[in-house]
């Protein structure tokens, strides 16, 4: 009730009467949530009372496996596996500006990572090709990639490497996959229909199914590799936009440094999935708890890239905090975290492109964008720009986490959720004319 | 870091330790959910109190797999006055079991849900 999620608290409440129907302190809940349900004006169906709701996004104090990424051990891990992504990008700490709402002062910087370059960068040159094996998508049947996302197209007679796993029928590209999906996360979940729990749900709620199913797959590799979930590889430096607040002051206001919750995906079907995993959910509390679902979702929400399946217009947007972004009435397909790829920072005259892909690359563009600045009237009142191509030794790669053919104050609005607020690169800042 | 609030997170640090003992004690969960309560974390407290509910339906349920583990561990810490001979309880050892099902039950269901 507390978190306002009416109906779950409800439901709760009444199975609980069920069970004891006289017990005085459950009618009062009973009674209490019906009081606030019509307080806040809704109809007197339980059924429509709001279930979902924004809870706090914290590197709980209790968590200790966190890691402080600038701490050299952590940087040497991260570049390590940069090394194989991008062997001419190197990760450093940087300093960005606080862009937390209007207020927020241009000089106030908090520390994160970056990518520079290691040495000079053609213009058309590949720099990062990385795979991924957490990934998730929420088409049953369909033609994808069980480990790394990336369709299937059939028709190429002779072409096709596509392999099945004999146990399960789950679809594989290539052999490799195969091979890597035994070894990072499949025997955990093969043959044992945990997938569906999650998947062919409404287009409303692809998004969030999309989570969940990256939380599955996170299961499977920590039950196969035999690690606690938040040690995985693939999220273990990821920053999940944690805002940790006064230990005083209990209610948050900031809507957007808080996560989504609601009973079922934070709690009901992660633990039903790990049951359904063999898992023991007793036992292996120290594993699997609500906090380590909260904080892996809050990992996921803030690098997890999306795209719809056989789709040329992919959705060219890192999520935004709270929801995926959608470019169509359908929900994203696939989904997955990129952990080297989601640390380049964000530019809106980007010196890098990227494509969605099962395997994601960075290109150095060719061209760069032109800054335009309107008039009151929306003229055209000038130009600067484009600066030249390519990308010097020790410059910064700058990837973009929305359209960047939008005009400023669309292209703010956009990429708010990734960035946790106004965009304040040096185009936004020029354009706007701040 | 007040001290009231650091005492809290020792109390939960000492609810976790002892679930490392006994993992399907409905009082720990209990103990954690009234814990993160006062914490400010609602929703990590819902988690706990339906790992509890999760138990609980485990004691009632004869073919739950962790049946006889929640039997178990719930007998011995609400029911301790139930006594065993060749294995069955005395008296009239079930009805006190669900007795104290009723009595508890009420505060598994948690109001912050």
């Amino acid at each position: 009730m507390a978190c306002r999620c009416l109906f779950s608290a409800y439901k709760y409440s009444k199975l609980g009467l069920d069970l004891v129907p006289d017990s005085e302190h459950l009618l009062m809940i009973n009674q209490n949530i019906q009081s606030l349900a019509q307080e806040l004006g809704h109809s007197t169906t339980p059924e429509d009372w709001p279930d979902s709701t924004l809870v706090r996004r914290e590197c709980y104090p209790w968590n200790a496996i966190e890691p402080d990424r600038f701490s050299s051990d952590s940087l040497v891990a991260i570049n390590a596996a940069m090394a194989k992504a991008a062997p001419k990008l190197i990760v450093q700490a940087v300093e960005l500006p606080v862009l937390g709402g209007d207020n927020a002062k241009a000089h106030v910087t908090v520390k994160q990572l970056g990518v520079f370059a290691r040495e000079e960068l053609k213009p058309g040159e590949i720099i990062l090709s990385e795979s991924s094996l957490l990934t998730a998508t929420n088409r049953l049947g369909d033609a994808i990639c069980d480990a790394c996302g990336t369709e299937i197209t059939s028709g190429n007679a002779g072409n096709d490497t596509s392999v099945i796993c004999d146990d399960c029928q789950a679809f594989f590209c290539t052999q490799d996959c195969l091979d890597q999906a035994n070894e990072a996360y499949h025997p955990a979940i093969c043959d044992k229909d945990v997938d569906s729990i999650a998947k062919e749900v409404p287009a409303a709620q692809a998004a969030d199914s999309l989570y969940l199913l990256l939380l599955l797959r996170s299961f499977a590799m920590a039950e196969t590799q035999n690690i606690h979930p938040l040690e995985i590889k693939e999220v273990k430096y990821i920053w999940g936009d944690y805002t940790n607040i006064s230990p005083n002051k209990h209610e948050t206001s900031n809507y957007l440094s808080t996560l989504p919750f609601n009973m079922d995906s934070n709690i009901v079907l992660p633990y039903l999935m790990l049951t359904k995993m063999g898992v023991n959910i007793f036992t292996e509390h120290r594993r699997y708890d609500t906090w380590v679902f909260n904080t892996l979702f809050a990992k996921f929400r803030g690098t997890a890239s999306a795209r719809l399946s056989g789709s040329e217009e992919s959705s060219h947007s890192r999520p935004s905090t709270g929801y995926v972004r959608l470019t169509r009435a359908r929900g994203p397909d696939v989904s997955a975290v990129h952990p080297c790829w989601c640390l380049a920072n964000h530019s809106c005259d980007p010196n890098v492109e990227w494509e969605w892909g099962g395997k994601i690359q960075f290109k150095v563009r060719e061209k760069r964008k032109e800054w335009k600045r309107y008039t009151e009237g929306q003229a055209l009142d000038e130009i600067v720009g484009p600066l030249k191509p390519g990308i010097k030794k020790g410059e910064e790669i700058l990837g973009h986490y929305c359209d960047i053919d939008l005009d400023v104050t669309q292209r703010r609005e956009w990429a708010a959720g990734a960035l946790g607020g106004k965009c304040r690169c040096d185009r936004c800042v020029w354009e706007s004319k701040e | 870091m007040s001290a009231p609030h650091q005492s809290l997170l020792n109390n939960l640090a000492d609810v976790y330790n002892q679930l490392d003992k006994d993992p399907y004690d409905v009082a720990s969960y209990q103990n954690a959910a009234a814990l993160y309560n006062a914490l400010g974390y609602p929703d990590l407290a819902a988690g706990a109190a339906y790992k509890a509910l999760l138990l609980l339906d485990a004691v009632e349920d004869e073919s739950d797999e962790r049946h006889e583990d929640a039997v178990n561990a719930f007998r011995s810490s609400f029911a301790p006055h139930i006594h065993y001979k060749d294995g069955q309880p005395q008296d009239d050892g079930e009805d006190s079991t669900d007795l104290a099902i009723s009595k508890h039950i009420k505060h598994v269901v948690k109001p912050s849900v």
